[in-house]
């Protein structure tokens, strides 16, 4: 583990709102007595001829998110294959777990990698990993809800502001006849921790997500308890990524697919997204996206979990 | 062209194209968030070069409100189930109807068998997907993207089957000498034909698809 991803865990563990610590400390068995529900055997009983429809809502749950076991997580050489197969079972209990606390949102593809992100900062302790997803979820919910409402308010409101704030890049999106939602679903919906972006990106948004002061009356006019985390932070993230690859997205508006494959430029993301020209991009994004009340008011509102 | 390819979570669309369009192959390739994309050219026989422009969408339902947004600009569709997990073929009719109510009315759909290479798991029959594409008009191939086999075939022929169907209402629009044809709304719809000379930095002689 590396020690700022170490530094981020113990942010999230101890920072006012989110308490991820509190709610391990409050919740004395809640997670163990909801992880054993994944367990082979319980799997193996439910083969879909049962009556009771909260077990048959429960086998659909684990048969989804098993679709997704070996599809999240990023292994070093390092890690044994016994230690891969403990984690990814973790991941899939903490996602089952989750499933049957949030019911209202159930599982969604992005959720895996969300969770996947918050183990790997608490060096996969299942507690720890469950609860910070939990926090972040009932923010950021609405991103993966049914119908996606916080993603589809995520969207109008990028839609708005890159032609305020990057008119070089609205033209080139204009041009290449790009909208938001060809490149940002991965960002949104990873909140950041997509393979396809730098891992100090994903570091820098979950520690804004955890830290960054949210305005108190946006969130009190949402009807939001306490402030954070500050899952609509990611759209400022987009931002600031969109504003680092600028002098890339303008030659490549061509089409729709050389536009789009700046995102998948490695090597280019790794040049013109290097830290400090995030630090700089970022920190006026986040001013932007809190400046505005009213629209962030109305995001808090979709991004919450229903 | 513009092709999309449809299908349940994890029947392995992500394989079939990077298997297509890199020769690759990854037992540990994430799960698709949103939509991705790659894109490749191929030769007809007639020296045409095709350039396909395709979108690989995210299986899991809740996406179908995002991804549905691609089957617009499409005139072509891979629509994969995976031959070892029933359910994957059993929800193809509901991707038809995703079709018939998203995407244009002549888009050509191939249904594509997955994973043919789990002979020992096989729960989909070949002559039930056979006879269901029969019914309902539409293509099928049995794929693997582990062994490659019929990857190339499966692309290769709906491609094929597109440029056929426009070069065909092409002619029919100019013996009908209108000499035009319809416009589209979205750019990512075009049907680029470049001539085999050219490559794909080239200039494309573009002519836009019904």
């Amino acid at each position: 583990m590396l020690s700022a991803e170490r530094s981020l865990a113990e942010l999230w563990l101890a920072t006012d709102g989110v308490a991820v610590a509190n709610l391990v400390v409050k919740n004395p068995g809640v997670a163990a007595a909801l992880l054993p529900s994944t367990s082979k055997a319980r799997d193996e009983v439910n083969d879909g001829d049962d009556d009771d429809v909260s077990d048959e809502v429960l086998h659909k749950l684990i048969a989804k998110i098993r679709r997704d076991k070996h599809r999240t997580l990023s292994h070093g050489r390092e890690v044994s294959a016994s230690e891969r197969e403990a984690r990814e079972e973790t991941l899939v209990a903490v996602l089952v777990a989750l499933g049957q606390l949030l019911p209202q949102i159930g599982y969604c593809q992005g959720m895996n990698m969300v969770a996947g992100y918050a183990l790997a900062m608490h060096n996969f302790d299942a507690e720890r990993g469950l609860w910070t997803t939990w926090a972040v979820l009932r923010r950021g919910g609405g991103l993966y809800a049914p119908g996606m409402p916080g993603f589809d308010a995520g969207m109008a409101w990028l839609a708005t502001a890159i032609p305020t704030v990057l008119p070089a890049v609205a033209a080139a999106m204009a041009a290449a006849d790009v909208v938001p939602l060809m490149f940002a679903s991965a960002w949104l919906h990873t909140l950041m921790s997509h393979d396809s972006l730098p891992a100090h990106v994903t570091r820098a948004t979950w520690t804004a997500m955890a830290s960054a002061e949210l305005p108190p009356q946006a969130c009190a006019a949402a009807g939001a308890t306490g402030s954070r985390p500050h899952v609509v932070v990611v759209l400022a993230a987009a931002l600031a990524l969109l504003a680092c690859l600028e002098p890339a997205l303008g030659p490549a508006a061509v089409d729709t697919m050389a536009f789009l494959s700046v995102f998948r430029d490695d090597e280019l993301i790794k040049t013109m997204v290097e830290p400090a020209a995030f630090a700089r991009a970022f920190a006026p994004a986040v001013d932007f996206l809190f400046a505005d009340q009213a629209a962030l008011t109305q995001l808090i509102s979709a991004f919450a979990a229903p | 062209y513009t092709v999309v390819l449809i299908g349940d979570s994890a029947v392995g669309k992500s394989n079939l194209l990077s298997r297509f369009t890199r020769d690759e192959f990854s037992l540990e390739s994430k799960s698709t968030i949103g939509v991705e994309f790659a894109t490749r050219s191929i030769s007809t026989d007639d020296g045409k070069v095709l350039k396909a422009q395709i979108w690989d969408t995210a299986g899991q339902e809740r996406y179908r409100a995002i991804t549905s947004a691609y089957y617009r600009g499409a005139v072509g569709a891979l629509l994969v189930y995976d031959i070892s997990k029933y359910e994957t073929f059993s929800n193809v009719e509901r991707w038809l109807k995703e079709l018939r109510d998203h995407a244009e009315n002549h888009i050509e759909v191939m249904l594509v068998g997955n994973k043919s290479d789990l002979r020992h798991l096989r729960v989909v029959m070949t002559e039930d997907a056979e006879a269901f594409a029969q019914e309902n008009g539409i293509s099928f191939i049995e794929t693997s993207a582990l062994d490659a086999s019929n990857v190339e075939e499966a692309f290769s022929s709906i491609l094929t089957k597109i440029y056929e169907k426009v070069s065909r209402k092409s002619m029919n629009s100019d013996a009908a000498g209108s000499g035009k044809t319809k416009p589209m709304a979205n750019n990512a719809s075009k049907v680029i034909v470049v001539d085999n000379e050219n490559d794909d930095a080239a200039p494309a002689k573009k002519k836009k698809c019904c």
